[in-house]
């Protein structure tokens, strides 16, 4: 019992050592880039450091970037628990956008059921693209890394042609549709700052995934499918079902994310091409370890390190492409699962009490 | 330690000396724990323990896959470093694997020189002379291959054979044998072992691992006994009895025949009529196969391979579909059923793989417990699972099965091979089914747990009634298991033995290789017992 | 529509696919090298943007093709190396490696090119230099099939011999057999003392060059410049060539050719009144219906 207390320690020591030693290196090499570009490196370190939290707009301007992200987190989170490398949640935000203008410029629909049915249009839309690649995969036996590269591509560009075929307002000065209906949009939480309502959204969304994965029996189903999809269908459990659904809901999350984000916090629809929401969900899923609890804390570090960038952006003159860098830094390490293999292993072996040291022994580790 | 085993070898006889060896997983498990070993030369040395006893890792330490933590080798009374298989191959020592270590889309030539390949040309292969070196090598040992036919167009036995070929083209002297007939019929077990004799008269030296100790038993000279990491003992064949190597395997007694109480068989749970499997290539895997099974009796299948058992097993369970004929569960027809309304009529299904199918190594026990029955009332309220249900069935579970764990949410990776068969058993057979379907139930598996999960097996028939339909390929488990045996040859029913009393492993091997055929009319196993 | 058709049998048109079908040629041949040795590696689209970068930046400054090339090389090689690090040495999951370096990639690039150029866009101010078309003497002269062998960018060519020359480094050469083998069995080969990794390493590098070329060309002959995020999928469209090829060479470079067709009419559709964006769609849907179309193969097998 005692050894077994301290074997489970020694793995969370060491995968908390491995996430710090990530995000310090991570945050070295921005620092070191910023040094090395910049004019007035003081000053730029300092607002990249904490730009965030220096003005209330910016404190508003991260809380606000939370919310999306959230959604493509727990997105990718469940269609990656179902066992699918699913990177489509990109092309589902964006064509979710596109559906949920679809209802937000109509007139005449009464104030609550009107965002409630562009939400619901924006989640279809999105579930309709990942879906495809469940169905792709279950069917067809095509890789769905591959399909759902491919469907951002082929929703984005649907996505343009409606924008530009129907929904355009060609008065407005640059290209965007029509303005949405006020019926449609969210109110302010507070008067005067840009918190909205789908902050209330996205807290439930990301307590009901939780429940759904971690404690309930469809949550069992699919993780045991994305575990080992033939023992689970060997055990009775529908796997197509599940692949299928799995990817259908990670969809759903990926349009009403985008929806929440457009009613929250614009009057048009105005993005011209893949926004990013979608890559990022993967990173934060990986973050987060594939758990939706998990996510907020992910979303919470990204959202700081996205607008401390755009802040610098602001004052300086360094593109945020920098910050593109730190997140794959931070990904990668934190991933490298055997990065302290080794010592691991030696620490292991002084528990278990046999040796004595034996510098020849400790060889490969047994991954 | 036993009277029996004593250290019988003079020094200078030895050709392999394993001294002090040590090791431990990186997971903490010690696999290895001072194991002292020597193997004489010219000799066929069988090297016997349960799973999970150290005989594997003993011969990777030897073979250059592991790194010993402590200890040292002596070959020909040289110390030797080992670190990879390619040194252990350059001093001569060379393993057959249990699971074949060969490139399946390659040819056999390809696949002997691989690691050495000829050239010609500047950097180009020379792919006759790959040809010409198989052969030469073929033709010195007498075990015939054809050098240009895929890996993937070999028999079981074939592959073996080029195994062992590749080996000796290196000139290996001392030969590792891990578990070489877990996968052969007896025909080719009798083929494998006069090869064995020919390469001891050619001066080889063989180390011989398995489980089966009857085999052990013929065509060993010396036994050394393995458990829990430690050397038990060592001995000369002819002065140990089977029992006895099995107590020094297990620690206690180890009961090779099993109880079963005289039981009638009931009424009919399963009926296959004409049941027929066309596959993808138009291969006729099973061709009009009827039969019946009754409640309390166990009806095992015997047959080589590939000769439509696991299609059976697959169309049984649902994964597969019949081409033709009708299968009924408790007077429901299955054709087209899924998986779960296959087991929601009566059905448990243990896979013949279950690493694949049985389980999910990375899940924990008692998710792996609950994966047939997850979704039932008793486990869910309002759409949630009720941890507190699930953890006491799997406590329970874990105690009747006698499964080695940690506890419950240890991961089912973490099991030796034969805790993990006792999950799928435990699972399996407390679903409170009417018809087991058990595929191969201890392929590779101890002999303590494989004596457990006999045990249950006979036991659902007993006390609860169930139907059991068995394949396997171990003898001793068919006759002593079974109250009935079929033998499948071709996709077809050739023998049925209603009665085992003059039925033995010849027996049943010749209509395994289609050498006799019984004339099988109308549904076998039909009449009930009054 | 029937100007478009008599477009596409024009010998402009051919030379258009021809042009467009290059990079994607050598990225499909440097997936086909990973697959056989069972490394997926996602990140082409990164290796491809680094190079076509290192290209333009060097042959830039330097005014020498040579040294634009040997610097797109090396960046490529670095992000492949990187790569290839964290996946075999390090066991990371390849697919996230994968991403995280293309991500990683489009922010340097973009970041070296403002560096350099005080452009976040494009490098179209810096002189950079770009892979000459080569005319074949006494081909060029043959009517309509001269106009299309002859006068194609020397990268064009390079890549179709990369076809047979990958074809025959994995089926005639003892490294080729040793990348399949390890692919297929690696057990198999470390047992006879094949080193896993360091073959696995290997036949990443060489993708990785093959990819770098695939990159160099869209930065120094399709256009002659860097622009951002100038790959747009085409790592992954070769990736997917590969996975419909089945690993083997040519077959592959027929599809790569299908994907590159594909493009090429969506461009001159667009030119015919086509909105552009179903046009840019074209060759992801072709990928995708190719997919499902040999996945229903597979099946019936």
């Amino acid at each position: 019992m005692k050894k077994r207390f301290k074997q489970i320690s020694v793995a969370q020591r060491f995968s908390i050592l491995r996430t710090a030693v990530a995000l310090g290196i991570a945050l070295l090499l921005a620092l070191v880039l910023i040094v090395a570009i910049s004019e007035q490196p003081l000053e730029d370190i300092v607002v990249f450091l904490f730009g965030p939290i220096m003005e209330t707009s910016y404190l508003e301007s991260m809380l606000t970037r939370m919310v999306p992200l959230c959604f493509t987190g727990i997105a990718v989170c469940i269609m990656c628990a179902g066992g699918q490398l699913n990177l489509g949640a990109e092309g589902a935000f964006f064509a979710g956008a596109v559906g949920c203008t679809c209802v937000a410029i109509l007139p005449g629909i009464p104030p609550v059921l009107h965002p409630i049915l562009c939400m619901l249009a924006g989640g279809l839309v999105g579930a309709f693209f990942c879906g495809i690649c469940g169905v792709l995969s279950e069917k067809f036996n095509v890789m769905t890394v591959v399909s759902s590269l491919m469907m951002n591509y082929v929703a984005l560009n649907l996505g343009l042609y409606i924008l530009l075929s129907y929904l355009l307002d060609t008065s407005a000065g640059f290209r965007a549709s029509y303005k949405f209906a006020d019926s449609a949009k969210f109110s302010k939480m507070m008067p005067g700052s840009s918190i909205h309502s789908g902050f209330i959204i996205v807290i439930v969304a990301i307590l009901l995934c939780h429940v759904l994965l971690n404690k309930s029996t469809y949550g069992y189903a699919i993780h045991m499918v994305g575990q080992n999809s033939r023992f689970a269908r060997y055990s009775g459990i529908n796997v197509t079902g599940v692949v299928i659904g799995t990817q259908l809901l990670g969809g759903f999350l990926a349009g009403l994310g985008s929806s929440v984000e457009l009613l929250g916090m614009y009057s048009r629809f105005t993005y011209n091409g893949l926004t990013g929401h979608g890559w990022d969900g993967v990173m934060i899923a990986v973050m987060a370890k594939n758990n939706p609890k998990n996510v907020p804390l992910a979303v919470l570090f990204l959202s700081y390190l996205r607008t401390s960038a755009d802040v610098l952006n602001k004052t300086s003159a360094i593109p945020n492409d920098v910050i593109k860098i730190v997140q794959a830094v931070v990904i990668i390490f934190i991933a490298a699962q055997s990065l302290f293999s080794r010592w691991e292993y030696r620490s292991t072996l002084k528990n278990a009490g046999v040796l004595q040291d034996t510098d020849a022994a400790v060889g490969k580790a047994d991954t | 330690m036993d009277d029996n085993f004593v250290k019988t070898a003079p020094e200078n006889d030895i050709l392999l000396e394993m001294r002090n060896i040590t090791k431990v997983y990186s997971n903490g498990f010690v696999a290895n724990k001072g194991i002292n070993f020597s193997v004489r030369k010219g000799e066929i040395h069988g090297l016997v323990g349960e799973n999970g006893a150290g005989k594997t890792t003993l011969m990777k330490v030897l073979f250059g896959q592991e790194p010993a933590d402590q200890g040292s080798i002596f070959y020909e009374g040289q110390e030797i470093q080992i670190k990879s298989s390619l040194q252990a191959l350059k001093c001569g020592i060379g393993m057959v694997h249990q699971h074949f270590m060969l490139v399946p889309s390659l040819s056999v030539a390809e696949n002997m020189v691989l690691g050495f390949e000829p050239q010609k040309n500047g950097s180009f292969f020379d792919y006759n002379e790959a040809v010409r070196k198989t052969q030469e090598i073929s033709e010195k040992y007498e075990l015939p291959v054809n050098p240009n036919l895929k890996i993937s167009e070999l028999s079981v036995g074939n592959k073996q054979r080029v195994e062992i070929l590749r080996i000796l083209l290196r000139n290996a002297r001392l030969i590792l044998l891990d578990e070489p007939t877990a996968i052969l019929t007896p025909q080719e077990t009798k083929e494998l072992f006069a090869q064995l004799k020919k390469l001891k008269e050619k001066g080889n030296t063989i180390i011989f691992i398995s489980h089966k100790l009857n085999e052990v038993r013929e065509i060993c000279d010396r036994i050394t006994v393995l458990r829990k990491g430690e050397v038990v003992g060592s001995a000369n064949i002819s002065d140990v009895s089977e029992v006895d190597i099995a107590r020094m395997m297990v620690g206690r007694d180890v009961y090779m025949d099993i109880e079963k109480k005289e039981v009638t068989p009931g009424k009919t749970v399963l009926s296959l009529r004409d049941v027929s499997y066309r596959d993808k290539n138009g291969h006729d895997a099973l061709k009009n196969i009827s039969l019946d099974l009754h409640s309390g009796e166990i009806l095992g299948i015997a047959g080589v391979e590939g000769n439509g058992q696991s299609e059976l097993c697959e169309i049984l369970s649902g994964i597969l579909p019949a081409s033709g004929g009708t299968i009924t569960l408790n007077g429901t027809l299955v054709n087209g059923k899924t998986v779960r309304e296959i087991r929601e009529l009566g059905a448990s299904l243990v896979h013949e793989d279950r690493m694949i199918y049985g389980v999910s190594v990375n899940a924990s026990v008692k998710e792996n417990l609950i994966s047939d029955r997850y979704y039932r009332k008793e486990f869910k309220k309002a759409g949630l699972l009720k941890k507190g249900v699930v953890k006491e069935l799997a406590e329970k579970l874990i105690g009747l099965f006698a499964i080695k764990c940690d506890d419950e949410n240890a991961a089912v990776k973490t099991l030796s091979g034969g805790n993990i068969q006792k999950v799928v058993v435990a699972r399996e057979f407390s679903s409170e089914s009417s018809f087991m379907l058990v595929s191969h139930p201890t392929r590779g598996i101890d002999v303590g747990s494989a004596e457990l999960i006999r045990r249950k097996i006979v036991q659902m028939r007993d006390d609860s009634n169930v139907a059991v339909l068995m394949t396997s390929a171990d003898f001793t488990e068919l006759l002593s298991v079974s109250d009935k045996i079929i033998v499948l040859f071709n996709g077809e029913i050739v023998a049925f033995f209603p009665d085992l009393k003059n039925v033995n492993a010849s027996v049943l091997g010749e209509y395994m290789l289609g050498l006799k055929k019984q004339e099988i009319k109308g549904v076998v196993n039909s009449e009930k017992a009054v | 529509m029937d100007n478009i058709f008599s477009y596409i049998f024009s010998v402009e048109f051919v030379n258009a696919v021809i042009r467009m079908s290059t990079p994607l040629l050598f990225v499909a041949m440097a997936a086909v090298i990973g697959a056989k040795a069972d490394v997926l590696c996602i990140a082409f689209e990164g290796v491809m943007l680094c190079s076509a970068l290192g290209g333009v930046l060097a042959s830039g400054y330097s005014n020498s093709l040579l040294v634009g090339m040997l610097a797109g090389l090396a960046a490529g090689l670095l992000i492949t190396g990187v790569f290839a690090y964290f996946v075999l040495v390090l066991h990371t999951e390849q697919m996230l490696v994968g991403l995280a370096l293309n991500l990683f990639s489009s922010g340097i690039t973009v970041t070296l090119l403002y560096a350099f150029t005080r452009s976040k866009t494009s490098s179209v101010g810096l002189p950079s230099l770009a892979f000459p078309n080569v005319t074949i003497p006494v081909v060029d002269g043959i009517p309509v099939l001269g106009e299309i062998i002859s006068g194609q960018n020397i990268l064009t060519y390079a890549s179709i011999l990369c076809v047979f020359l990958v074809h025959i480094m994995l089926y005639k050469t003892p490294f080729g057999l040793r990348v399949r083998s390890v692919g297929e069995a690696p057990h198999a080969a470390e047992a006879v003392g094949i080193n896993v990794v360091r073959i696995k390493f290997s036949a990443l590098m060489i993708s990785g060059v093959l990819a770098s070329f695939g990159g160099m060309f869209m930065s120094m002959g399709y256009l002659t410049a860097f622009t951002r995020d100038m790959i747009s999928g085409r790592g992954f469209i070769g990736i997917a060539a590969q996975s419909l090829g089945q690993c083997r060479p040519i077959l592959t470079m027929i599809w790569t050719y299908i994907f590159g067709a594909a493009t090429a009419v969506g461009n001159a559709a667009q030119g015919f009144g086509m909105p552009s964006q179903l046009a840019i769609m074209l060759p992801y849907v072709i990928t995708i219906v190719g997919l499902m179309l040999a996945g229903i193969r597979k099946k019936n097998v």
